[in-house]
């Protein structure tokens, strides 16, 4: 079976790394992208089967990105996952209706993060 | 995770240094949004991620300065000179903190606070409303750590649920595959689903993107329904979800059948009422005069059909389950069988015997090979006959202490411990009386009236403690009471009286109770119902005899007595050592046996007459036993000592020759030999003769009396 | 390739749906489905090449086999159900004992008996 590629996109540098790390750990193959933009830029590049969005990035913040994805041919019933912080309730409620499929809360730990790339991903 | 923290750290400064930039640019012009952008998301992003990788004081301080750009960003607040200010030595301080990455010191944390509080208090002054959400602890942070699908809890027993899980048509443009959330379901238990496809329009209508399918699930887990909620976590607002619960798992004889199939559609909702009992009127099979009616659809019919077999089979499951875990048995029958198994022990040590004196190899082999399944045989057979204490025999004493402290107008309550301690049911069957007779005895003369506990200080309520516990292959059982305790004077002046000692008899605290144990004593002033009925401890001392226990009692006036019995976990079938002399052999329980050296002649000829010798740079007594049981002829050249811990004092046996360890099945001696001492029982060994079990503790008492004897004839 | 293929036979037509089928082609798999239906009355369809599937395309299966019997048409599968496409019924709930409401009388496409 081919390996499963997942963007994440997120502008914080560690984060990235740390998502990155962990997934392919777990096998998966990983897309990096430091804002909506970038990833809009990298999504015609390879097939996606998933991506993992930070909310609050600098030129297109992950509520925009995940409508641009959900309009996109090639990522409309692809799961997307939106990383949280505890005091974003309203943003998750927005994040859903653009069309994310579920969500992580930042801090989050390794597990957690595969944990839900498997509930989503199968 | 040290990699992504330095990761981070090195983020961080660059976010700081950014942070600089974008403060001065935006001193001189406050209204640029993109500035202000800047400046949230770079405090947005060192919160986020510090929490990450564990800078929680940096993600704690940083919460506050966040909101107040948030809501700048939102156009609630404006940027002052003051603000940029205080942003600037925020940064100062998350880049110390950065530093640290540790716990600070009290005057960076004081720094800190106040650096915290004014970002608060600005928040406050733009408008209260939103500072509950502007101030968060460290425990916050930390606890959202768990907000996220966990392993559920298990709730230990089986229970049974009925779920509709009805995703709202547009499921599929969220991302969500539902059929990986019926996966999730069958990785918690046992489970039956079925999708309803009623809803699916024809070619002409039907949206290929949209979800027509809705599930009807039974599932069985030991897991609650939280666990069942978290399934659906991510889909909760995208779907109509039904759990209810079925079925318990709690009946133990519920009977196999369940509900009615129309009973089950009208729970559903899939059925009214009415609507059932008009199709049930016209007396047809009920699942197809429902579909027949048009009242439900037939994958309905199924669903229900399918949640009826499942709890039928689930049922079924449990029923057997139960019925297999255990069976009861006649205790007759386990009785031949371990008397059955006892013969076998000792065919099968003729066998070994036989085998070695042929010396055939395959003979060997097989005669191994059957003392392997005979010693598993008899462990197996051992622990079927183990119950454990508290069920066979504490219970009952409850009823017995209320019912004499009642009688006795005493208030005493009884506690036990250890009731789970496993023992032989025989054993357990002996022990009943004469821990009745101890109990007793604690009610009546060890526990005092109220009054007189309330006067010396103590709760008017009195206590008797129960408890066993395992030791090796001994179970110790212990009564304790908080009564009067013992007096060794009245003892001392009883035993004199009934003439067990003489008036100078020099007496340790410890021989002094062992006095009450001498038959016919007894000190109670007056015979009441409770004990002294003429039969005392001695006979409790005689039944622990028997059973190759021992006594112990410990006692201290005003405060409580605490009598310990010792007693071996099984007496069918013991672990002993085989010894010769001449051409008899003995058993030794192999349970006290500490080592067996070598004895010369010259280690003899080195003690000077006195039967001691040294072991390990210990001075150790030994008893001959060649001696004691009075054999004929010269020892051989080099004996041998086992030694043993009697009574926390080695001790040791001279024989002959040790010749091995050995399966002992203890048969009673016939009652001409009651009352012989220093030996417990027989047991047969593999060619047919007899060898004597030796009561160890018995022979040490006798070889000490009998020193004692000497030491008094010599001093005369 | 395309995964979806129509073949005229002398007494049917057969369609031949190969890979995977999904949400990704679920709009290409309905033309595909409506144009099939309109090609006679005997139908029969080969699913032993379906390397993935899921809801929507079952879906999509039923609401083609409910109109063919609504229209008199005669809709099967051609051969035996492949074990890889019982899984994918069997993982999503649509493995049926009986026929659901628009099937009727008609046997279910996706009814088998286990081997014993």
């Amino acid at each position: 079976m081919t390996t499963k590629t997942i963007m994440t996109v997120d502008d914080s540098a560690s984060v990235r790394q740390m998502v990155t790390f962990t997934l392919r750990d777990a096998g998966y193959t990983v897309i990096e992208a430091c804002d909506g933009k970038d990833a809009l830029s990298k999504v015609e590049n390879q097939p996606l089967n998933m991506v993992l969005t930070d909310l609050n990035m600098p030129n297109l913040d992950g509520i925009g990105l995940i409508r641009a994805l959900r309009a996109h041919p090639a990522c409309k019933f692809i799961p997307i996952i939106m990383l949280t912080t505890e005091s974003q309730a309203e943003r998750k409620q927005e994040g859903k209706a653009a069309g994310a499929t579920g969500w992580i809360v930042k801090p989050f730990k390794p597990e957690q993060l595969i944990a839900v790339v498997k509930k989503v991903l199968g | 995770m040290d990699n992504h923290r330095q990761a981070f750290k090195e983020e961080a400064y660059e976010l700081l240094g950014e942070l600089e930039t974008a403060l001065l640019e935006l001193e001189k012009d406050s209204d640029d949004a993109d500035l202000i952008g800047r400046v949230f998301r770079a405090m947005h992003t060192i919160k986020g991620s510090g929490a990450m990788f564990g800078f929680d004081r940096i993600s704690m301080f940083t919460h506050n300065v966040e909101n107040v750009y948030d809501r700048i960003r939102n156009g609630k607040m404006s940027v002052s000179k003051h603000l940029i200010d205080l942003t600037l030595s925020a940064c100062d301080e998350i880049r110390k903190m950065l530093e640290e990455s540790g716990p600070g010191t009290a005057e960076d944390d004081m720094a800190a606070d106040a650096l915290a509080r004014a970002f608060k208090e600005m928040l406050q002054e733009a408008g209260s409303a939103v500072v509950s959400s502007g101030t968060l602890s460290l425990d916050e942070v930390t606890a959202s750590k768990s907000d996220s699908p966990d392993v559920p809890e298990s709730t230990g027993h089986e229970t049974t649920w009925r779920i509709r899980f009805r995703p709202k048509p547009g499921i599929f443009i969220t991302g969500t595959n539902p059929v990986l959330l019926l996966n999730e379901l069958r990785e918690l238990g046992i489970c039956n689903v079925l999708a309803n496809t009623d809803g699916i329009p024809f070619l002409g209508e039907v949206d290929p993107e949209a979800c027509y399918t809705f599930w009807d699930i039974i599932l069985t887990t030991s897991q609650d329904m939280n666990a069942i909620r978290d399934v659906f976590i991510f889909v909760e607002d995208d779907c109509e979800l039904i759990i209810e619960k079925i079925d318990d798992g709690m009946q133990d004889d519920a009977e196999v059948d369940y509900k009615k199939l129309g009973e089950i559609l009208v729970e559903r909702g899939d059925l009214s009422a009415e609507k059932l009992k008009d199709v049930l009127s016209a007396q047809k099979k009920i699942g197809s005069a429902l579909v027949d009616s048009g009242a439900v659809s037939p994958d309905q019919v199924q669903a229900a059909l399918v949640e009826q077999q499942h709890i039928r089979s689930v049922r079924q499951k449990r029923q057997a389950a139960e019925a297999t875990a255990s069976i009861r048995v006649p205790a007759e029958k386990l009785d031949s069988m371990v008397n059955m198994v006892g013969e076998l022990v000792t065919v099968q040590s003729r066998l070994s015997q036989l085998s070695a004196r042929f010396n055939d190899r395959a003979l060997v082999q097989v005669a191994e090979e059957v003392e392997r399944l005979t010693s598993g045989l008899r462990e197996n057979t051992m622990s079927i006959r183990m119950l454990p204490i508290g069920v066979a025999c504490f219970q009952r004493f409850q009823r017995l202490v209320r019912d004499l402290s009642m009688e006795l107008g005493k208030d005493i309550v009884l506690k036990t411990d250890g009731a789970e301690t496993e023992l032989d049911k025989t054993v357990i069957e002996k022990l009943n009386d004469p821990l009745i007779h101890i109990i007793r005895n604690s009610i009546d003369h060890g526990i005092e009236m109220p009054e007189v506990r309330k006067a010396s200080g103590k709760p008017a309520q009195g206590t008797v403690h129960l408890s066993a516990e395992h030791s090796g292959a001994n179970v110790f059982i212990r009564v304790s009471d908080d009564g009067a305790g013992l007096d060794t004077e009245t003892i001392r002046a009883k035993a004199l009286e009934k003439g067990l000692i003489s008036s100078d008899a020099v007496l340790s605290e410890k021989d002094i109770f062992a006095l009450t144990l001498a038959p016919g004593f007894s000190t109670a002033k007056t015979v009441t119902n409770v004990s002294g009925r003429g039969v005392g401890m001695d006979v409790v001392k005689k039944n622990i005899d028997a059973l190759q226990g021992s006594i112990e009692m410990e006692s201290q006036k005003g405060a409580g007595t605490t009598i310990t019995l010792k007693l071996p976990l099984t007496m069918a079938i013991i672990d002993g050592l085989l010894v010769r002399i001449n051409d008899t052999h003995y058993i030794m329980p192999l349970a006290a046996i500490e080592e067996c050296v070598e004895l010369t002649r010259e280690d003899v000829a080195r003690a000077h007459g006195k039967h001691i010798a040294s072991i390990r740079d210990e001075i150790v007594p030994y008893i001959r036993l060649r001696e004691m049981f009075f054999h004929s002829g010269d020892a051989p050249e080099i004996e041998q000592i086992v030694t043993a811990r009697i009574n926390d004092t080695r001790m040791g046996f001279v024989v002959d020759q040790v010749i091995g360890q050995h399966q002992t099945v203890i048969k009673s001696m016939s009652r001409i030999y009651r009352d012989i001492e220093h030996v417990s029982g027989a047991t047969i060994l593999g060619d047919g003769s007899v060898a004597l079990i030796l009561d160890m503790p018995k022979l040490a008492q006798r070889a000490e009396a009998d020193e004692k004897a000497q030491f008094a004839a010599l001093r005369e | 390739m395309n995964p979806f293929e129509i073949t005229e036979m002398p007494d049917h037509t057969l369609l031949t749906i190969r890979g995977e089928v999904s949400l990704q082609n679920a709009g290409e798999a309905l033309e595909a489905l409506t144009s099939f239906r309109s090609k006679g009355d005997r139908l029969r369809l080969d699913l032993e090449n379906v390397e993935t599937a899921d809801v929507s395309f079952l879906q999509l299966i039923c609401s083609l086999h409910r109109t063919c019997l609504r229209a008199g048409q005669n809709l099967m599968l051609s051969g035996n159900m492949p074990e890889r496409f019982k899984t994918i019924l069997e993982s999503s709930g649509y493995r049926r004992p009986r026929a659901c409401t628009l099937g009727g009388d008609n046997p279910c496409l996706w009814t088998w008996r286990d081997e014993p």
